[in-house]
């Protein structure tokens, strides 16, 4: 008996016709028959799920039958990369703002210190949204 | 650019395929979907239309 384990990609088709396309870790043992066994295999996410599965290990394909699985990452995953995004999302339209702005300057009009007022609020808030990312990452 | 939602023929919340979407790669028939985590959906299909500013797009599939 033999044990391994290797990452790869691979896609999943499900019912409706969906395809999924993810890496994973496989670790499972061979008894006897290379052409046909049943392993676990724990994604990155760490959802884990058996299945049985053909495969063919030199050309490497694999053939999957799923009772269950989740490719979702953890709701703190998810949470923190959402934050990350509109940090960074929030930094673009604050730039757009300010180029309103700009736009504005030479009239000194009442808009215009509005915007720019906005446009100082909107950087506060972002930089909370900052600072409650890194107090989450532990990065402060 | 905001990330949007991607549905299947119509904007409905019983349509939806992926949301927080960040790449819609097409290729011939070949709609791929990719999210904020990377995670990825490939359909058949066409891509009907993509609101930029509503952050949303929908697809029908063959």
């Amino acid at each position: 008996m033999s044990e391994h384990e290797h990452v790869h990609t691979h896609e999943h088709v499900h019912e409706d016709g969906t395809v999924h396309s993810h890496p994973h870790t496989h670790a499972h043992t061979h008894e006897g028959d290379p052409a046909g066994h049943t392993h676990e295999h724990i994604h990155e996410e760490g959802a884990a799920h058996h299945h049985s599965h053909d495969c063919c290990h030199d050309g490497h394909t694999h053939e999957h039958s799923h009772d269950e699985h989740s490719h979702d990452a953890t709701p703190r995953e998810e949470l923190l990369a959402m934050l990350k995004y509109m940090v960074g999302h929030n930094a673009s339209h604050i730039k757009e703002t300010q180029e309103l702005a700009e736009q504005l300057k030479d009239e000194e009009s009442a808009a215009y210190a509005k915007i720019c007022e906005a446009t100082a609020e909107f950087e506060k808030g972002n930089a909370l949204l900052d600072e409650a990312l890194a107090s989450l990452t532990g990065t402060k | 650019m905001c990330l949007s939602t991607v549905y299947r023929d119509k904007i409905s919340p019983d349509n939806i395929i992926m949301k927080n979407v960040q790449t819609i790669e097409c290729s011939g028939k070949t709609i791929t979907l990719t999210d904020l985590m990377d995670r990825q959906v490939t359909l058949n299909g066409e891509l009907v239309k993509a609101s930029l500013t509503e952050g949303t797009a929908v697809v029908s599939e063959s």
